[in-house]
Formats: structure tokens, C-alpha cells, sequence
């Protein structure tokens, strides 16, 4: 014990350990954010990764030969042509023709009307699909060839869509298979088909099959047949990804038939470290955003029902020319489709949680999750830093002011929940208006709390940061676990509400420096507070990513005039409720209910801090908090010799 | 009971009201979790079990119900007054009313003259602790028998406090017959049964025989219920032999579901050893403070018992809410607080990781009930400590007022 006391003299001087171990504290805080940040630009290091493996040995993948040439290329040109016939006609004469192609070859077949509305905003549409049942297999278990009659981004899937049936109808001809087969034609690829999943599962459809192991979904458009590269996405909603065997499946296979495979549409035929980083970088940003506002591919629909699925997108250069042929692309899926069939229960055996560096190299969560874990933790301590700080200060009302300030916190948390709600209710067409409003009226806030709030002890402003910054702290560790993007993006946006905030205290001194100190804090405050406002950002996310107006290539006042005539009311209105439809209908969680349960509390919190005038306390105690001070002042002396 | 007590209590029955109209699918979401209910104290088992006594069928067989035939018992008698489903009227005004007679003995406990009558929370607050506990609101919710075994528990601690020994006993039997480990709580019942008189064998012997004549009465309802002894085997010897494998917020399960069936025995006798070899020291230690040792051995049993979970938790913070003496010597308060909240916080998430999602695995939520347990520890070692802290002082609080527990 007396070495122990050595060490702390040592250490910390004559200070008490508590004061210094909390004086510490901001620094180990800020210390962990940069750590957080450098961590993740370690991971796309040569030694950091591992080169991708095939874990389940049952998957057997390129291990059999492929038969989907020669003349099954006539059928798929006629597929083809015939789908192009059908580009324009109405969604009922579309279902009714594919339908009885899909009966045509032998499959069990039946159409899927849906529809989700709000208000008067309706989307509906018409999926077609058809089951083979499994000559070995007893209709328990199924796997899916989807092919949306619309891509991703809205282009006609013409070839998927001739490859999917022509596979179908010569996959018809095995009896080699242990899994059904389903085959899937969708409206779209993002509403259609989810809402196929969901009521697949849900409901009672005419026809129906076991748990689906596994699924692929082809996106080849145009008419040319001929790609360039395959781009596997896999993406899904909320964080959630596809077993990693999966991948690994499609792109050995497309190692042995010699198709260049890129991932996050990021050339990476060199494997060094700036594409590695950059892949690493847009993965991050895919999963954080998946589900909101673009469309998906399609293979994100499956996520959340413990289906593995994988989107491969045929890529073309630009004048329509490639190395490889729609049969090769055929090739591929029928060797992917072996080797889900070949699977004996489902995938389970390697990761559900990486980061994709290239196709062929991957860093598994024990890796990656420090880099998210130091940053939420960040959070904690700087809150348990607030609550200590606050508590240790020997003028009392401890407990009135801590409920006090919790009162607050659940008063500001329970305001932005109804404003959640409100936006919920927004009809489609209103929501571009309300968001002016609200937007408007969540900017007033640091001036409404500046003119009405009374100026508050310095420690009562603490424990509301301390409330804020432990609820956030919480919050961003247990997102990790479930959407690492998502939660680093949002740390690190968070970071300068935590780090960069000064209460609203009046310089003590008269002293130049002193002063020019106060206000370039009191300046950094607001750029914080500005710049980590959500309205804002959500706006600067629709103008830099949703309009492209990348700041490095255009960055021109032309441009920035070009985006301000291109944008009307209507379009950002459009682009809202897209975002809102992603939680509606898709179920993405990790955008709007984040935005007005974490984000906008964190931020008012912000702004009461940076308004709010703080007044060091000086007033005498109270009987009552004279007791206090002597139960403080008895713990200090607590460790008598006895 | 001031106006404030009545306020608290008036909003808790509106929150509880509020929340089941507001989210009716509520009861069953919470009824299902793992963390909040478990196959011991679960309404929907009691529901099926009950559906079996009703049509004449033993509850019993089947392996279905693990709970004891008191609940059938009370149950069959709230049928009489209407449906008995979750959110029907009745179960909701027993459920209501259970949490709302929990948080007046509790007060009752909080000025009771075995407690000190300075420096206690106020009435209204001791209340509210309770009455506002996420974890208790939760566990009302769910509907889990555990809310009726507590209000019966604290019940008997009132009971003692006001020296009404034999309402006391009964008290306690009911909640030793309804949640078995209870019983664990006998030896400092003892201690606070005889406190006012001279602590002589003659008048432990009275209490205990007393104690026992209770339990055996209760246990022969259950046998004219269902005509056999089987369901002592049900109930008690699946919660002794751990016999459902279920995971929940306990150490238990994931020991149970690695080992060889061989191993069975020999652990499971260590556990249920381990769980109840604190109770005769902690008695002797806390001589002094049966209160004080009835809430430890609460504390304890709620990490190391065999079907855990989170309104135990709600239970032992709302008895150590009547303890404000010893607040100012806790030292770890804060990161006990911290631990907990965010091991309550990712066990659902580890459990949707690992069932529905599938994504996850049994270890997640495995580490997520050690963090818990380590959460558990810190509370129990740390008010023991203080409570000891306070016994070196000589019974003295540090705030200088005379406690006379």
C-alpha cells in the first residue's frame, strides 16, 4: 500500500488523485477520438487485412461444370427481345406475359399485387414469381434468382431479367437440386421487392416455399449483352450484411472464369494502400446509408430475414462494350446457385461482420470495431467527466440540480420525439414546407434559450452535458454492434459537441489574451454548434451528394448558380420523402428515428450549453447543504487509521 | 400518506395506464424478452397453465408451467371477474395494484420504527424510486409473476417492521411458496421476528415452526389442486435442477448449455450452493441490521439464482433506497450505474443480434449477462461495504444522526 501512495505522490504532486485522475479525463476523451480516426487508417494496411477465404466447406464453389451455353443463348435472346417488347407496356399486361412464360417452363407461378400508401402518396406495383420444388428436396428450404424489372437506377434490367428466365427454365432440366428454386421478377428493386419479402414471410401467398437460404439478384441492363466489370453489392439495411462465404462464393467463381470482380465501384486491380483506404472509405459510407434515398440494388432487401443475398451488377463501359458475354454472366450465377444448393445449413460459418478492403481482402470485427468502440467511449467519459467535475464542486443543491437538469434532458429528448412523430404524419407533399418550418424554428432555439432562460449555475449546465454526452456515449457503442458505419459517421460528427464547446461564462479577467482567448473559444462554439446542426447537414448531404455538387471538381460560382436553379422546392421536398419512405416502408431505423432521437437532443443540449449564460457559484450553502459539505468533507477524510 | 406520496403514486397509475392503452402490443413484446420474464415467472405460461386446470387437465404435465399453483389459485378467482388476458381489465388493476401496494410498504418500511426515523428519503421519493424504476414499469408490464412475489416479499418485511410477526410469517411463506428463493431470507427474518423481544431459542423455534406450518398449508393447496405432489417437481425441482434451458440474464445458462450432460449434477449442485452459502454469513455479519442483510441476500440471490431477471434488479434498488445513510460512503455509484445501464442496454441487442438477425451468436449476450453480473457485484459489495462502514463508526451515519436499525 505504501508503494501505491509512493507512485500516486510520484504522479500527481500534492493534488488529491481524485481531482487529478479527473483532470485527465477531457484529454483521454479527445486522446480517444483521434485514436478512433487514426485507428481506421491502420485497417487498410498491408499486415492489418486478411485475404478472404471460403469457410464453409460444403459450399464447393466453381467445383462443377457449367452447361448454360451454346444454344441456350438463343433462348436467351428471344427472352431478351421479348422483354423488350414489354418496356412499355402497363404493369398488368407486363405481369400477366412473364407469368405465363414462368408457367411455361415449369415452375409453379403467381403474381404479388402491392401497395404502401401515405396519405395520397401511393406506390404500388406487380411481382411475379415462381417456385421450382427441389427433385432431391422436400420444400423446406429455397433459394432466390431475382431479377427486378428495374434497376437501381431505374434503367430497364433487360438482360437479368432474360438471363434470370432462361437460367430458370434450364435449371428446370437438373435434378440436382436439393432447394427450391424461386424465381422472382420485381416491380423495382427496392420497394417491390421488399415488400415481397415481407409479405412472403407475413402473410399467406398462392404459392409459397421453405426458408429461403440464400439469394442472387442480376442486374444487367441494356441490350448489348456484353459487360465490362462485375460490381458485387451487398449492402443491406440497418448494418446488415451478407454472410461473408457468400461473397467469397461469387468471387472465386469469377476468379476461375477470368471476370474482373470490383467491389463499391472501385477499380482496385492494383492492391495498394490508396485503393484499399478508398474502398475501405465508400464502404463505410454505403453501409451508414443504405436505404436512404437512392434506391437499393435489391439485395438489401433480404437483410433482417436472416436471407444472405448478394446483388451482381453487371457493369458496361461506356460505349457498350466488354470483355465478357451475357453467357459468361449466366455462367456465374448458375455456378453461384450450385453452390448455395450444395449448402447443408445456412450460413453461419464465417463473418456477418467486415469491411471489404478489395474483392479478395477483408478485416473482421475484432479489427474494425475498436476504431467505433474509442469514439462512443469518448462520449462516456467526456459525460462522466461533466458529472464529476459537477459534483465535486463543494457549494450543495447536488440533488435538486441533478433532477433538475434531468428534467430538462427528458424535456428536450420528449420534444424532439414529438416533432419525430410530427414529421411521421406529414403527408408527402408537406414535408419540404414542414421541414422549412421546424428547421426554422429549431434555428431560433440558442437565441429563444439565450432571451429566456435565466443564467444557470455552471454545474447545472455540466450535468445536462454530462446527461447528454452518456446517453449519446450509449447510444454510439451499442450502434456499433449493429451498424459500425453508421456509428462512426455519427461519432465523428458528434466529436466537436463533445470536444469543442465552452459554457457561456463571462471573462473573468480584463486581460487582453485573456479575452481574445474567451472569444475564440466562445467562436469555435458556434462553428461547432453550426456546423453539427442536422437540418443543415441534411441539406449539404442533398446538395454535395444527392446533386453532386462535389466542392473539389465544380467548385465554381456557376456551378453552385446551376445547383441553386436546378433545385426547386419540389425536388428537395422529393428527396425528404424519400428519406421518410426508407423508414416507412423499408424499415430503416438508422436515419430518421436517429435524426430525432439522438441527433436533434444532442444538438438543443448543444445550444442550451453555448446560450445559456453559466454563473460560477458563489452563493452560500443552505442548512441543508451544509450537511453536504460535511458528508464530502468526512469522505475525504474517510481512510482513518484504524 | 402526504400528498405527495398520493401524487406519486396517482402518476404511476396513469403511466401504467397510458403505456398499455398507448402500446397495447407492449405486454407481449415485453412478455417475450428474455431479460424481463423468464419461464419461471412468464403470464403467458400461467395463461396455458391455467387453460390446463380450467379444462381439468394437470397443469403440471407437459413440462409447460413452472409456477407455483398459488397463481392458478388467484387467477381462477380474477376469472371470475372477467378475462384474465394481458391487457384486460383485471389483470391490469391486480397488476397496478401490486406495484402500487409494493411501493406503500415500502414507505411504510422507510418510516417504520426499525429504521432510523432521521434521514430517510421522503416518503414520496422511496415511492417513486419504485414506482418510476424502468425496470419495475417494464416488468409490470410484461405481466411477470415476480411483480405479485415482491409485493408479497415486502409485504412481510413491513409486516416485521411493525412487529406484526404472524401476518409476517404468512406473508413470507406466500412469497418463499411463490418465488422459491425467498426462502433464503428465513435466518434474518429470524433475526428481525425476534428483535423486539430476547433473540432466546423458544422464540426462534415459534417463528420457524410457525414459518413452516405456513408453507406446508400452502403447499397442500397446491395438492388438493391438483391432486398430487407432482407439482413440487415442476415448479421447485426445475428451478433447483435449472431443467429449462433458456437463455436470460443470469450466469447460468450458457455453463448449462456447453457441458456434458454428465456434468450436470455436480454443477448444478455448486451453483445453487454458491447462491446459497452468502445467506448464514451475511445473517451473522448483519446481526445488527436485518434489513440491511434481508437486502444483501436480495442483492446476491438476484445474480446467482437460476432464472434471473431485470425487475429483481428494480426490487433490490428500491430496498436500498431505504438506506440514504449509507449513500454518502458508496464509492462506486457511478460506475456500478454506468456498468448496468449499459449492459441493460445491449443484452436486447445482443439477443436480437443472435435470434433474429442471426448475425450474432449465444456469446454475445453471454458476455452482456457477466458485464451485468460484474454490475450486480459492484452494487452488493459496494452498500455492504458501506453498511460495515457504518457499523465501524459505530452506528453512527456520517452525517452524525443516530441510526437505530
Amino acid at each position: 500500500m505504501a508503494i501505491l501512495g509512493t507512485i500516486r505522490r510520484q504522479l500527481f504532486g500534492k493534488q488529491g488523485t481524485r481531482e487529478s485522475l479527473i483532470s485527465l479525463l477531457p484529454g483521454l476523451s479527445f486522446m480517444l477520438v483521434l485514436a478512433g480516426i487514426a485507428w481506421l487508417f491502420v485497417l487498410p494496411m498491408q499486415d492489418q487485412s486478411r485475404r478472404t477465404y471460403i469457410s464453409e466447406n460444403a459450399l464447393l464453389p466453381g467445383q462443377a461444370l457449367t452447361y448454360f451455353h451454346g444454344s441456350e443463348e438463343n433462348i436467351v435472346r428471344a427472352f431478351k427481345e421479348e422483354v423488350r417488347m414489354l418496356s412499355d407496356a402497363p404493369g398488368e399486361e407486363r405481369a400477366q406475359v412473364i407469368r405465363q412464360w414462368i408457367s411455361g417452363i415449369g415452375y409453379k407461378s403467381a403474381t404479388h399485387n402491392w401497395s404502401i400508401s401515405h396519405y395520397d402518396d401511393v406506390k404500388a406495383g406487380l411481382n411475379v414469381y415462381g417456385v421450382l420444388h427441389a427433385p432431391r428436396g422436400d420444400t423446406t428450404e429455397s433459394m432466390i434468382l431475382c431479377a427486378p424489372w428495374l434497376n437501381q437506377d431505374g434503367e430497364l434490367n433487360e438482360s437479368g431479367v432474360a438471363i434470370a428466365i432462361a437460367l430458370a427454365r434450364y435449371f428446370t432440366r437438373w435434378s440436382i437440386w436439393s432447394k427450391d428454386i424461386i424465381l422472382l421478377i420485381p416491380s423495382d428493386s427496392s420497394f417491390g421487392l421488399s415488400k415481397w419479402v415481407e409479405d412472403y414471410h407475413y402473410t399467406s401467398m398462392p404459392i409459397s416455399s421453405g426458408s429461403i437460404q440464400g439469394g442472387i439478384v442480376l442486374d444487367f441492363p441494356g441490350q448489348g449483352g456484353r459487360f465490362e466489370k462485375l460490381e458485387v453489392l451487398y449492402s443491406g439495411l440497418n448494418g446488415q450484411l451478407p454472410n461473408l462465404d457468400l461473397i467469397n462464393t461469387v468471387v472465386l467463381i469469377c476468379g476461375h472464369m477470368g471476370i474482373k470482380v470490383i467491389v463499391h465501384d472501385i477499380d482496385a486491380s492494383d492492391d495498394n494502400y490508396e485503393h484499399r483506404a478508398k474502398t475501405l472509405v465508400t464502404g463505410i459510407a454505403h453501409q451508414a446509408l443504405s436505404g436512404i434515398y437512392r434506391s437499393g440494388a435489391g439485395s438489401e432487401a433480404f437483410s433482417g430475414w436472416r436471407i444472405d443475398s448478394v446483388t451482381l451488377a453487371a457493369k458496361t463501359s461506356r460505349d457498350g462494350y466488354g470483355l465478357y458475354d451475357h453467357m459468361l454472366y449466366g455462367r456465374l450465377i448458375e455456378a453461384s446457385m450450385r453452390s448455395i444448393n450444395n449448402l447443408l445449413e445456412h450460413f453461419h460459418q464465417s463473418y456477418f461482420f467486415y469491411l471489404l478492403l478489395s474483392p479478395y481482402r477483408f478485416v473482421s470485427i475484432a479489427t474494425y470495431l475498436p476504431s467505433a468502440m474509442m469514439i462512443g467511449a469518448s462520449f462516456t467519459i467526456k459525460g462522466i467527466y461533466y458529472w464529476m467535475s459537477s459534483t465535486s464542486t463543494k457549494s450543495g443543491r447536488m440533488f435538486d440540480q441533478a433532477i433538475s437538469a434531468f428534467g430538462l434532458f427528458t424535456a428536450i429528448v420528449f420534444f424532439s420525439v414529438a416533432l419525430f412523430s410530427l414529421s411521421s404524419w406529414t403527408p408527402s407533399s408537406m414535408l419540404a414546407t414542414t421541414a422549412s418550418v421546424i428547421s426554422t424554428v429549431t434555428a431560433m432555439f440558442p437565441i429563444i434559450f439565450r432571451l429566456f432562460i435565466s443564467p444557470q449555475p455552471l454545474s447545472y449546465i455540466n450535468k445536462l452535458q454530462s446527461y447528454v454526452l452518456v446517453f449519446v456515449g450509449l447510444f454510439l457503442t451499442t450502434l456499433s454492434t449493429l451498424n459500425f458505419s453508421l456509428s462512426l459517421m455519427l461519432g465523428l460528427i458528434f466529436a466537436p459537441l463533445a470536444h469543442a464547446l465552452t459554457p457561456n461564462v463571462n471573462s473573468p479577467t480584463n486581460k487582453l489574451m485573456e479575452r481574445l482567448k474567451c472569444y475564440l473559444a466562445k467562436s469555435i462554439s458556434w462553428i461547432a454548434i453550426v456546423a453539427t446542426c442536422p437540418w443543415l447537414d441534411i441539406y449539404l448531404y442533398y446538395a454535395l451528394v444527392v446533386k453532386e455538387l462535389v466542392f473539389p471538381r465544380q467548385c465554381s460560382l456557376q456551378a453552385f448558380r446551376n445547383f441553386l436553379a436546378n433545385t426547386s422546392h419540389e425536388e428537395f421536398g422529393e428527396f425528404l420523402s424519400g428519406i421518410m419512405w426508407s423508414w416507412r416502408a423499408l424499415g430503416v431505423w438508422s436515419f430518421v428515428p436517429i435524426l430525432f432521437v439522438v441527433w436533434l437532443p444532442l444538438w438543443l443540449v448543444a445550444c442550451v450549453v453555448v446560450s445559456v449564460r453559466a454563473v460560477a457559484e458563489t452563493d452560500r450553502p443552505t442548512p441543508e447543504e451544509r450537511t453536504v459539505t460535511v458528508i464530502e468533507n468526512n469522505k475525504v477524510h474517510e481512510d482513518k487509521p484504524r | 400518506m402526504d400528498w405527495r406520496t398520493c401524487a406519486a403514486i396517482v402518476a404511476a397509475v396513469i403511466l401504467r395506464q397510458v403505456l398499455s392503452f398507448l402500446f397495447p402490443s407492449l405486454h407481449s413484446i415485453l412478455g417475450q424478452h428474455v431479460e424481463v420474464t423468464t419461464t419461471m415467472t412468464s403470464f403467458k405460461q400461467m395463461k396455458e397453465g391455467l387453460h390446463l386446470y380450467e379444462i381439468g387437465l394437470s397443469p403440471y404435465d407437459g413440462g409447460v408451467y413452472h409456477q407455483a399453483p398459488i397463481f392458478l389459485l388467484l387467477f381462477k378467482v380474477a376469472g371470475k371477474f372477467g378475462p384474465t388476458s394481458p391487457d384486460s381489465f383485471i389483470t391490469n388493476v391486480l397488476y397496478t395494484f401490486a406495484d402500487i401496494i409494493t411501493a406503500y410498504f415500502l414507505c411504510a418500511i422507510s418510516k417504520s420504527p426499525k429504521l432510523a426515523k432521521t434521514n430517510q428519503l421522503p416518503d414520496w421519493v422511496v415511492a417513486a424510486i419504485y414506482l418510476f424504476n424502468p425496470l419495475v414499469v417494464a416488468t409490470n408490464i410484461s405481466r411477470s409473476t415476480a411483480v405479485l412475489s415482491n409485493a408479497a416479499m415486502v409485504g412481510s418485511i413491513a409486516y416485521a417492521c411493525y412487529n406484526k410477526n404472524i401476518l409476517s410469517v404468512i406473508f413470507l411463506a406466500v412469497a418463499s411458496h411463490a418465488n422459491f428463493y425467498t426462502i433464503y431470507l428465513v435466518p434474518p427474518f429470524l433475526l428481525l421476528w425476534t428483535s423486539t423481544t430476547n433473540t432466546s431459542t423458544a422464540s426462534v423455534t415459534k417463528y420457524l415452526f410457525l414459518y413452516i406450518m405456513a408453507s406446508g398449508g400452502l403447499a397442500s393447496i397446491g395438492y388438493f389442486m391438483t391432486g398430487s405432489w407432482q407439482y413440487l417437481s415442476a415448479t421447485y425441482g426445475s428451478l433447483l435442477f435449472f431443467k429449462d434451458l433458456v437463455p436470460n440474464m443470469g450466469l447460468w445458462w450458457y455453463f448449462f448449455m456447453e457441458m456434458f450432460a454428465f456434468f450436470r449434477p455436480l454443477f448444478t449442485y455448486i451453483f445453487q450452493l454458491y447462491s446459497l452459502i452468502y445467506v448464514l454469513p451475511i445473517t451473522f455479519r448483519l446481526h445488527n441490521y436485518p434489513l440491511m442483510a434481508i437486502t444483501c441476500i436480495v442483492g446476491i440471490t438476484t445474480i446467482s439464482k437460476s432464472y434471473p431477471e431485470i425487475g429483481d434488479l428494480g426490487m433490490y434498488i428500491s430496498l436500498l433506497s431505504l438506506f440514504r445513510f449509507i449513500f454518502p460512503n458508496v464509492r462506486y455509484a457511478l460506475l456500478a450505474a454506468l456498468v448496468i445501464l449499459h449492459s441493460l442496454v445491449l443484452a436486447p441487442n445482443f439477443y436480437h443480434l443472435w435470434i433474429y438477425l442471426g448475425s450474432g451468436n449465444a456469446n454475445f449476450i453471454y458476455a452482456i449477462t457477466l458485464v451485468y453480473a460484474i454490475g450486480m457485484t459492484l452494487i452488493v459489495t459496494d452498500t455492504l461495504r458501506a453498511a460495515l462502514r457504518i457499523e465501524f463508526d459505530g452506528g453512527e451515519d456520517p452525517s452524525k444522526s443516530v441510526i437505530q436499525i
